[in-house]
């Protein structure tokens, strides 16, 4: 348990204020098990960051090596070997200043990074550059102050980088805008061209060591199970009643943002030792409240065991105990999680809620790249889960139950508005994932190629609520042959044996395009067993080079008996 | 010169180097590869926070050794 104990002490140093250098470097890792190498074209130095972040990925156990290109406003060499995991564009955009319109500065490094592209499908990360950078600047108008160029320099920078796909703003701007101390050093920069301060330099080494790099190689965590009593407000609730709980100023901050987060599209739920009805009194008489009943997906308050609790969320939830978030004020209670369900993430909660939500706000696996745009679904359609359940237990007898949900499976055939979508479930599905392969943003938005992919995201609705889409079959096509490379579903949609039918869309439009067989990609992983299962039910051997007719036979004779409607659009 | 100073900035200067400092003894920043000018930054910057002082751009250009160090720390707090 010292380990678990060691953890959560350095997150709170880590996350909790701006650490110091003491601070992070004195930090204890847990083990890594994960390592990125990370490319630097740079013209400025990157190492005073570099060496900083190791304890911030630690947290998450992983670590990171640097390739760093020499000074080099050209970029000639940029990319390196094009081996790294991801790659920063490192630029002191003065340097072009000097020496032209950043318009065309712009452009330029626009043509640079297309072809950096060509060569990986890495995310790419480019700093724009921070407003205001000299102590008093602020005395200044925009009009009369280099201020004004810049911020005109950001916005025309984001315009272009922004709809790249893979590519991201290292948003210097915006971590120097929540800087209260200063911004720029000018001995820094005298001695060695950096010319940022101190603690800019720590924000930097936070923001890409906690939030970006994880938002770019982890799952993004599925669900926050909190606890109540001194947690998301002061006070105890079966002690003092619903009115004398006190919602101090960061208690309000900090509810504020976990609805933000489920805005995002992360579950909440709450784990609370409490009777169920003086929750829901507490929720239902305290409109002062952020947070209201509704927002969350599950509510577990009860005597049980958390650890108890919190398994029985994820069979609910039908997510994996690694893409949870545990919070809550007592350390014995999270000390019990680790030694029951070790995957579970931890985060201590504190008693002022401002320290909470600060930790929150940094804690790897909660930062968010770009919209989720099912995320304002996933929470009624996991509380219709509630309701399919119910609807299952009185149909057990008869087997009517998918039948009395009325489906609709709408198919898609390369919808490159969807790539977005794909995106996001290859990153975040675990259970029903069949090939585990991680697609980068770039990749997901090439299998919408008609030439050669066929690739179907697969929208689920029924007479409870829409789910979205919920699944996606990726398929590369060679001649008379196909390779399926992907077959991912999200668990909210598992049970009912979509996956079977949009398996047969596939095969049924392989067969129209002349594929005659077909390959499946298959990676054992910790937590895909359910798709592994699920493949073993139409292929029992090696899932090489299968005669596509016989397959298609298979299946088809599996999903004529299955209820739902299917919608075909190409 | 105060050899609790010493001690703790020799030690600081080892860890922020990376390396095993084979004496309390003077270190001459031209003897130690690692030393260089980025690492100078980051060991001007961690002295900065553990005693809360501020050098001037002409101190970190004159530092040349550990002894610089403690002299100009002793005398700023």
């Amino acid at each position: 348990m010292s380990n678990v104990l060691t953890h959560l002490n350095s997150v709170h140093r880590l996350l909790s204020s701006l650490p110091t250098r003491e601070q992070i470097t004195s930090s204890t890792t847990r083990s890594i098990n994960r390592m990125y190498k990370i490319r630097v074209d740079r013209t400025m130095p990157f190492e005073l960051i570099g060496n900083l972040m190791p304890p911030f990925c630690g947290l998450w156990e992983a670590d990171v090596q640097f390739d760093y290109s020499d000074y080099d406003a050209s970029l000639s060499r940029l990319g390196g070997d094009h081996q790294a995991d991801a790659y920063i564009i490192w630029l002191d955009w003065r340097i072009y200043r000097q020496s032209m319109a950043m318009e065309d500065a712009v452009h330029w490094l626009v043509g640079r990074i297309q072809q950096l592209r060509e060569a990986t499908t890495a995310p790419i990360w480019v700093n724009n550059w921070p407003e205001s950078l000299e102590p008093g600047d602020t005395l200044f108008g925009l009009r009369v102050n280099v201020r004004g160029k810049i911020r005109r320099f950001n916005e025309y920078l984001s315009e272009h980088i922004e709809p790249m796909v893979g590519c991201e703003l290292l948003d210097l701007a915006g971590i120097a805008y929540d800087e209260i101390g200063v911004i720029y050093d000018r001995r820094n920069d005298e001695i060695s061209s950096y010319p940022f301060s101190d603690s800019i330099t720590i924000r930097l080494a936070r923001h890409l060591g906690t939030q970006l790099l994880p938002a770019s190689f982890l799952p993004r965590i599925k669900a926050i199970v909190l606890d109540l009593d001194d947690t998301i407000y002061r006070g105890i609730l079966a002690e003092d009643g619903w009115k004398s709980l006190n919602l101090t100023k960061g208690h309000y901050e900090l509810q504020k943002l976990l609805l933000r987060l489920k805005h995002s599209g992360i579950m909440l739920t709450i784990c609370s030792r409490n009777e169920e009805q003086d929750v829901k009194v507490l929720f239902e008489r305290r409109d002062d409240f952020p947070l209201q009943w509704s927002d969350f997906a599950l509510i577990c308050a009860n005597w049980q065991s958390k650890a108890d609790n919190v398994r029985q969320l994820t069979q609910q939830l039908n997510i994996d105990s690694a893409a949870i978030l545990f919070i809550d004020d007592n350390p014995v209670e999270l000390l019990k999680m680790a030694e029951v369900m070790p995957m579970v993430k931890l985060l201590h909660a504190e008693v002022n809620g401002m320290d909470t939500m600060i930790k929150i706000s940094h804690y790897p696996g909660l930062y968010q790249i770009r919209p989720d745009h099912e995320a304002a679904i996933r929470t009624a359609d996991i509380q219709a889960n509630q309701i399919r359940n119910s609807l299952k237990e009185k149909s057990s007898e008869d087997g009517t139950y998918l039948a009395s949900l009325q489906m609709i499976v709408t198919i898609h055939v390369n919808q490159i508005s969807h790539a977005g979508r794909l995106f996001d479930l290859s990153r975040k599905t675990n259970q029903f994932n069949l090939a585990l392969r991680r697609m980068t943003e770039i990749e997901s938005h090439n299998v919408m190629n008609k030439e050669q992919y066929v690739t179907l995201t697969v929208r689920l609705s029924d007479i409870v609520s829409d789910s979205g889409i919920i699944g996606a079959l990726v398929c590369r096509l060679d001649g008379r042959n196909a390779r399926l490379i992907e077959t991912i579903f999200s668990c909210r949609a598992l049970g009912r044996d979509i996956e079977s039918v949009s398996f047969a869309c596939l095969l049924e439009k392989l067969s129209l395009c002349g594929i005659e067989q077909i390959s499946i990609d298959v990676k054992d992983g910790p937590r895909n067993a359910p798709a592994i299962d699920w493949l073993r039910r139409y292929v029992k051997d090696v899932p090489k080079n299968i005669p596509l007719k016989g397959l298609l036979n298979n299946v088809r004779t599996v999903c004529m008996q299955h209820p739902s409607k299917v919608v075909v659009i190409e | 010169m105060n050899d609790n100073l010493h001690t703790h900035i020799t030690t600081i200067v080892a860890e922020v180097l990376n390396i095993e400092l084979p004496s309390l003894d003077n270190q001459l920043r031209s003897q130690i590869p690692s030393w260089d000018s980025l690492k100078h930054i980051e060991l001007i910057l961690r002295l900065e926070e553990q005693f809360q002082v501020r050098f001037s751009s002409r101190e970190v250009a004159e530092i040349q050794s550990t002894d610089d160090l403690v002299q100009i720390i002793e005398v700023k707090s």
